[in-house]
């Protein structure tokens, strides 16, 4: 819920925030996967 | 219709179609029903698979498939069961709701939906197709447990490769969810007015992200145990097998909560629809839901108590899982407070809740049981198990679902479904579940060990009646195929709102709703929000 649209194809301030929250979640799923398997591993 | 509806139709009514549409499409309406459709051929499949299992344990002795079939049988029902039918089922009621419940006009990350979808196929194909490969499926139970894991033929690989993928999904559809309750939300979709169904799935997708990638570095960790000659799990080589159940259960018991959260939220949005009231507590259901998700990283270990640890372990994750219990707890008292003194109707969704409410309460109580340490020494690993958990994921998470479907299906295919046919659906679907499930208490707490094709002949005549309730509960899921094919082809034309004690913005949309929905978003106030 932020300023404007909340329609990305016509908001590319808020496009641009989704794509910074998937890739922060990304990082985070991503980060348990080597805490978990490399923490083992090495 | 509204006036955001109209806005949204007159400038966005151009779709692809054919085969097409389905392939490459990113509407989130589009990707929910196949989900859904998905969920429905797979749950046909792992039923399938569920008939072989009863009708072999219908008599003692062995009688119709091998023992080494059995036990594939027995995974893959769980394992489709599981990731097939309830995980992409419960996705796609997200994806059909979530945008038009939070009056946003699609999922934030559109191409990635496609994909969370389309990888799907292709992982239970991999998955499925191990029946066919030199040393037969996956025979060692859906957990995987090394060593008998390691023992698998050629289809090990398939299997983790499988699991790869479908936990990629699965991350990348809550990433999708989690972006888009976050940044799309109408003005006015405040936290705290967001429907318990949006609060459920917000939670379940934070669940997965956390613990997904425990299941993925658990069966990587087996792949290279078994091809790369590591030993994390091999004594000999100085790991430890019992490491493999500690991983295997940090992911697996927030994994219940992944299937079980969504259905909590699909029966929050139906109570108060047919008591005409609403929802009682909301903000303590919504403190209960996180409360739940919170403690269920803290509770694994009760899944192995027997493998020999601590006392202060056991005790430990003994009252860890007892304080569960005090939130869900919460969670029942207010379903039957939003029902009482309601003005009650009880249509096919309204049904299913309170079976739900009913059953799962008793899966709930049995799953108490099973947490008390002494007493789980003696129920561990046997029927008292399996009934346990297919109260809580049959008459809970698949009940919720076809409670979802029912109260859902007129707005998504702009027709009523055939009320007395389901009112025929659950009264079989209720009678023979409890028919088919309750006497595999009797059995456990006499001492029938779980995943095994024979058993002794002390056990006959309520594995008899077990597999009688297995058949009838099995046929009785035609009629819901009918049902919701019936609906699909035509029927009764459905009001907008459809419900009369329906809430929330999904119910100011056309039924069937427009391709394009909310590109003018809509203002919400608290009329137009879930209460």
């Amino acid at each position: 819920m932020g300023e404007g649209s909340n329609d990305p194809r016509t908001n590319p301030g808020l496009a641009a925030r989704n794509r910074r929250t998937a890739i922060v979640l990304a990082l985070v799923a991503v980060s348990v996967y080597v805490i978990f398997f490399l923490g083992y591993a090495l | 219709m509204s006036e955001a509806v109209m806005h949204g139709h007159e400038h966005h009514d151009h779709h692809p179609t054919g085969w097409k549409r389905w392939l490459f499409t990113t509407n989130h309406k589009d990707i929910g029903t196949l989900y859904m459709l998905f969920s429905l051929v797979m749950f046909f499949v792992g039923g399938a698979m569920a008939m072989v299992i009863r009708a072999e344990l219908l008599h003692p002795g062995l009688q119709y498939v091998d023992t080494q079939f059995f036990n594939s049988m027995t995974t893959l029902h769980a394992l489709v069961m599981i990731f097939g039918v309830v995980m992409p089922g419960t996705v796609g009621f997200a994806n059909w709701l979530i945008p038009m419940m939070i009056g946003a006009p699609d999922m934030a990350l559109p191409r990635m939906n496609n994909w969370s979808f389309w990888i799907l196929p292709f992982a239970f194909t991999l998955l499925l197709v191990t029946l066919f490969v030199p040393g037969g499926g996956p025979a060692g139970g859906w957990t995987m447990y090394p060593p008998l894991m390691l023992q698998t033929g050629d289809a090990m690989p398939f299997v983790i490769f499988a699991v790869h993928f479908l936990g990629a999904s699965s991350i990348m559809g809550s990433i999708n969810i989690i972006a888009t309750i976050f940044n799309m939300r109408a003005p006015g979709m405040s936290f705290m007015r967001l429907p318990l169904f949006v609060w459920t799935w917000l939670i379940t997708s934070f669940l997965l992200i956390a613990t997904i990638p425990v299941l993925a570095g658990a069966v990587t960790m087996l792949l290279t145990d078994k091809y790369f000659g590591t030993s994390f799990f091999n004594a000999a080589g100085g790991g430890d097998p019992v490491l493999f159940q500690h991983v295997f259960w940090f992911f697996g018991h927030p994994e219940v909560y992944i299937l079980i959260l969504p259905a909590f939220g699909i029966v929050s949005q139906i109570l108060p629809t047919f008591s005409r009231k609403p929802l009682f507590g909301y903000e303590s259901m919504v403190y209960a839901t996180a409360s739940i998700a919170f403690l269920s990283f803290f509770v694994w270990a009760h899944h192995m108590f027997t493998v020999g640890m601590p006392l202060a372990g056991e005790l430990f994750f003994m009252y860890a899982t007892m304080s569960i219990a005090v939130p869900t707890g919460v969670k029942v008292f207010n379903w039957v407070s939003t029902m009482w003194r309601g003005s009650l109707t009880f249509e096919t969704p309204m049904l299913f809740a309170i079976s739900f409410v009913v059953l799962f309460s008793i899966g709930g109580f049995s799953g108490l049981m099973l947490g008390i340490t002494p007493a789980d020494f003696q129920y561990h690993d046997t029927y008292f198990v399996v009934a346990h958990f297919h109260y809580v994921l049959v008459t809970g998470a698949i009940f919720a679902m076809m409670a979802g479907v029912y109260y859902w299906l007129p707005k998504w295919t702009g027709h009523m479904y055939d009320e007395t046919l389901g009112q025929w659906h659950f009264w079989l679907s209720t009678i023979s579940v409890n028919v088919l499930f309750f006497p595999q208490h009797f059995l456990g707490l006499a001492g029938m060990p779980r995943r095994i094709p024979d058993y002794a002949v002390q056990f006959a005549e309520w594995n008899f009646i077990s597999s009688i309730g297995g058949f009838v509960f099995g046929l009785s899921q035609l009629l819901f195929l009918y049902i919701i094919v019936k609906c699909i082809r035509g029927g009764e034309k459905a009001t907008d709102r459809v419900w009369e004690g329906a809430h929330g913005l999904e119910w100011t949309l056309s039924s069937p709703p427009p391709y394009h929905t909310f590109v003018t978003p809509p203002q919400v106030t608290d009329a137009t929000a879930h209460s």
